[in-house]
């Protein structure tokens, strides 16, 4: 279980998370919804263990991600917002190369990732170097990268962001998959329909502060709105009634 | 205790795969890598050209005749330089400064008017010698000059305390004379003070744009982020990187030392009249006073390159680190002192030193090498702690 409990972080003058507090238990999922800016990707970086926060604490199944980082890393699959990826090394080596920095051996490697190019249809681009590579292209090559070690936590920060329909399609399919297989996963994005469509739960972040959670009828009955995009925007309007001066 | 071993051994296994990655990377940046090996053949053809030259230029020595004003007043001495080897011709035009200001003549030897007066009264008699003293390529034929003609009123002065009863040893109460202390070696390597300065270069620039590669270029590249999701310490992914770079730095250091010995053997140094023989040992001695230095420039190299915001940033800081290695390599140059200990203890400098002292043939003591080693290294650690700080996403 992933436990976030009031966490802080100022960067400088800025304070990028205020207070958000949330929880993931195991084979479940859940969605972070929230406009772009309001904490969402510091959140995960907090868990992820790139960041330390100013307050409050993070634990992934009782050790304490910054006094346990590595056993927590290790059990973690992160894809970050942005997939960067060495572009003189092929699919196939990028994805090789983090296998090996979480240990896996050489059988192994070559294993899984014969799987996960089946699974995200890659076979067709993995031994092709990354140069080049299509939004798409390099969305599935760091999703293998992630899920190579096959971790148990999953975090992805929106995932789907400039993907075509059909990658979409089959990022999603390759999730809900993992979901069935009882892989636990933070979903960070602005977009209902993904969050609508794989998340169990969900927490609506804006301005470094939860606002709302739960499954998504009892955030829609909440807010007294008919769907999941109206319950948002009323709370993003209730966000900026009260304070202004963001926006 | 088992498990702490065990996660040691996961972390080595961590960082050989960073170095294996880093090297394939490598292997494949061709644009990245063609002028670094291009380094060594270029630092070996520029020591062969220069010692080419300057064979060339002694044994050209350029046809010389000097323009004599007035030489019929000075006969004597006239016919002592034509016997010396200067040949002469007559300067008939009324001004011999204007005449080397306008550049019609390099140099002019103008005997006065009146020096045939003083010379009969036995007055000070000086002639004058009118040249460009900034003009470094004619200072040796002035000096020729000066040296022949002193020598001659040194000479007609001896003669006139004889004809007076007294002894010339009487007016020559002792003189200056030069012995020189100089192996053939270190006056060759005063010939070949480029070559540590060429070396000291080759350890900071050899890794120079992999460096900026491996740590701007993972920021840049946006595959920071991943990297340090990794259960991987930072300090092991420094030291993969680094590695990589200290051993790609060794290799094209081998390769400099091969050209550089090459150029030396090659270049015809006995026609300068010096006998060249540098042994492999002595090279074999310079490449250990250049591993600290490796060490170091690669610790400052990454430093700089996690430290800068973007790869143009860590570009223009890792480029201006190549004036580092060529201001204290011109202090050297000039200095031409051998290495103490006070001077091997400065990073970079001692190690210019020491290397011009074995160059030179001159013994290198171990507590010297000792001292310079634990300078830089103790710099590169401390480099290497900043840099291992800035490796984080920020």
């Amino acid at each position: 279980m992933i436990t976030v409990s009031q966490v802080k972080k100022t960067f400088s003058q800025t304070t990028a998370v205020r207070d958000i507090s949330f929880q993931l238990e195991a084979g479940k999922s859940l969605g972070l919804l929230g406009p772009n800016g309001a904490g969402k990707t510091t959140c995960l970086r907090m868990v992820c263990g790139l960041i330390a926060p100013d307050a409050g604490s993070i634990t992934i199944d009782g050790n304490d991600v910054t006094k346990a980082q590595f056993d927590c890393q290790r059990k973690l699959g992160v894809l970050p917002d942005n997939c960067g990826l060495y572009t003189r090394l092929t699919a196939f080596e990028n994805i090789q190369y983090f296998a090996k920095l979480y240990g896996l051996t050489k059988n192994t490697i070559n294993q899984r990732i014969a799987n996960l190019s089946e699974q995200l249809d890659m076979d067709a681009i993995l031994h092709r170097k990354t140069a080049g590579f299509s939004q798409g292209e390099r969305m599935k090559v760091a999703l293998a990268r992630a899920l190579v070690h096959n971790p148990p936590y999953l975090i992805l920060d929106e995932p789907t962001n400039g993907l075509d329909v059909l990658t979409t399609r089959a990022v999603r399919n390759l999730l809900k998959n993992k979901l069935h297989e009882g892989v636990s996963m933070i979903f960070s994005s602005h977009l209902m329909h993904e969050v609508e469509h794989l998340c169990d739960s969900i927490a609506i972040v804006i301005n470094g502060e939860v606002r709302a959670s739960g499954a998504q009828q009892e955030i829609i009955n909440s807010s007294d709105t008919s769907d999941l995009e109206s319950a948002f925007a009323f709370y993003c309007g209730e966000a900026n009634r009260k304070e202004p001066h963001h926006g | 205790m088992a498990k702490r071993r065990h996660s040691l051994l996961r972390f080595k296994y961590a960082m050989g795969s960073v170095i294996a990655k880093e090297w394939l990377d490598l292997t494949r940046d061709i644009k990245g890598i063609l002028p670094v090996l291009l380094m060594p053949v270029l630092f070996a053809l520029t020591s062969l050209g220069a010692l080419h030259f300057i064979v060339s230029t002694q044994k050209q020595a350029p046809s010389f005749t000097l323009a004599v004003s007035n030489a019929h007043l000075a006969a004597p001495l006239i016919q002592q330089l034509n016997e010396s080897g200067i040949a002469t011709e007559v300067f008939d035009g009324d001004d011999p400064v204007a005449a080397v200001k306008n550049g019609d003549k390099p140099i002019i030897l103008h005997i006065p008017d009146h020096f045939n007066d003083a010379f009969r009264q036995q007055k000070a008699a000086n002639i004058e010698l009118v040249w460009n003293l900034s003009r470094t390529d004619l200072q040796a034929t002035a000096n020729r000059i000066k040296r022949i003609g002193q020598n001659w009123f040194a000479t007609i002065g001896a003669q006139r305390l004889i004809l007076q009863g007294v002894s010339p040893q009487a007016a020559q109460v002792g003189q200056v004379v030069d012995i020189n202390t100089a192996k053939d070696q270190q006056m060759a390597m005063r010939i070949l003070g480029s070559v540590p300065l060429f070396l000291v270069i080759v350890a900071f620039i050899a890794s120079a744009g992999i460096a900026t590669e491996m740590a701007a270029g993972e920021r840049e590249g946006r595959t920071l982020e991943a990297l340090l999701i990794t259960p991987v310490p930072t300090l092991y992914l420094f030291l993969g990187k680094w590695l990589t770079a200290v051993s790609l730095s060794v290799v094209i250091m081998l390769f400099a030392l091969i050209g550089q010995y090459l150029a030396i053997h090659f270049a015809p140094t006995a026609e300068l009249g010096l006998r060249l023989s540098f042994s492999l040992w002595e090279f074999a001695c310079v490449f250990v006073i250049l591993l600290p230095l490796i060490l170091l420039a690669n610790s400052l190299l990454l430093c700089i390159a996690f430290r800068a915001r973007s790869l143009k940033d860590s570009q223009t800081y890792t480029q201006l680190m190549t004036l580092l290695p060529t201001a204290t390599g011109l202090y050297v140059l000039i200095n031409g002192e051998q290495t103490t200990l006070q001077s091997a203890a400065i990073p970079l400098l001692g190690s210019q030193s020491l290397i011009t002292d074995a160059l030179s043939g001159t013994a290198v003591s171990g507590h010297l090498l000792l001292a310079n080693a634990f300078a830089n290294l103790l710099l590169a650690a401390v480099f290497g702690w900043f840099a291992v700080k800035a490796f984080k996403i920020r």
